[in-house]
């Protein structure tokens, strides 16, 4: 029962840090005001994570770009002996100063076909908040600097600038450097009491080229076991 | 395709800065596993062979047992604070 537990909760934490990442990514130290970020299809990172459960594979790709939407996509691979294998699109609208998260998908191949989220499932997570991220200046994010510090990953070694997020009580520290764009973040080390905030993720390399897995216009509805196995954004990741 | 920038400098890492990070060229297809990675770990049983679909259904179908199972006690244990 135990090991069993373990796996499902490696299904949702590496969801969390995904969401992190993300939202470093487009929210992170640039600025980007009424501006869409300027990114390029099909640029990106690939990143080792190391959980208290095991370890993971994740890679974030930008999947289309346009002067009014971002879209970007994640794989996620899970390194212990299931091999469970996971493709998330999410797609970006300016409102206002904010990014607001429009629209998801999602494509397990044991579910088949690429699913559309539904709302429940673009809300906020709980730890540290996409709103953590989401900062409307750089003035802002700068308060969260901690220095530069020489980081050495197995992408290789940067002079990054060091970053330290705290809510609810989870501490989030970051790296990111210019030459890691368009993600922009070398390292991430989380840190609290519960086991799912706990990890870190580290920069393997960066990507070029890259083709979305999923296409949004052959996506069907989420079904029932997709939803009953996925979590809900807005709810405890792991409070099971 | 994966290109490795400066290799020499890297295996000095601790005290010189790479002029470029390790970068991949996917070459228009898709992201997947990273191959040295999953060659050591990634999707396969003790005995070495790849997961089949169907025997991952069953487990997902399993571990959503799991947390019914665990909502239920946990359910219980609530309605038993709260008496």
């Amino acid at each position: 029962m135990q090991a069993e537990t373990g796996r499902y909760n490696l299904a949702r934490a590496l969801g969390l840090a995904a969401w992190v990442i993300w939202s470093l990514a487009l929210g992170g130290p640039q600025s980007f005001g009424f501006d869409m970020p300027k990114l390029t299809k099909g640029t990106g990172a690939r990143f080792d994570m190391k959980l208290s459960t095991g370890a993971a594979e994740v890679a974030i790709i930008v999947a289309d770009t346009s002067n009014s939407e971002s879209a970007v996509e994640y794989y996620f691979k899970d390194l212990s002996w299931t091999g469970i294998e996971m493709w998330q699109r999410f797609h970006l609208r300016p409102e206002g100063k904010k990014m607001r998260l429009a629209d998801g998908f999602i494509l397990m191949p044991q579910f088949g076909q690429a699913m559309k989220l539904t709302p429940e499932y673009l809300q906020g997570f709980d730890g540290v908040q996409l709103s953590s991220f989401m900062m409307e200046s750089s003035a802002e994010f700068n308060a969260h600097k901690v220095g530069v510090e020489k980081v050495t990953v197995p992408a290789g070694t940067v002079e990054a600038t060091h970053y330290r997020v705290q809510q609810r009580g989870q501490t989030i520290d970051f790296w990111v450097h210019d030459s890691a764009k368009p993600v922009g973040v070398v390292k991430v080390v989380s840190s609290g009491k519960e086991i799912k905030h706990n990890y870190t993720m580290e920069l393997r390399s960066l990507i070029q080229n890259a083709q979305p897995k999923i296409d949004p216009s052959k996506a069907g509805p989420l079904t029932k076991e997709a939803k009953e196995f996925l979590p809900k954004t807005g709810a405890g990741l792991l409070t099971q | 395709m994966v290109t490795l920038v400066l290799p020499s400098l890297l295996s000095h890492a601790e005290e010189a800065l790479s002029k470029a990070l390790k970068t991949e060229d996917l070459q228009n297809t898709t992201v997947s596993a990273n191959d040295d990675l999953s060659r050591l770990t990634g999707g396969r049983d003790v005995a070495g062979q790849q997961i089949d679909p169907e025997q991952l259904k069953k487990m997902l179908e399993e571990l959503q047992a799991v947390k019914q199972t665990m909502e239920e006690r946990n359910r219980l244990l609530d309605q038993m604070m709260n008496e």
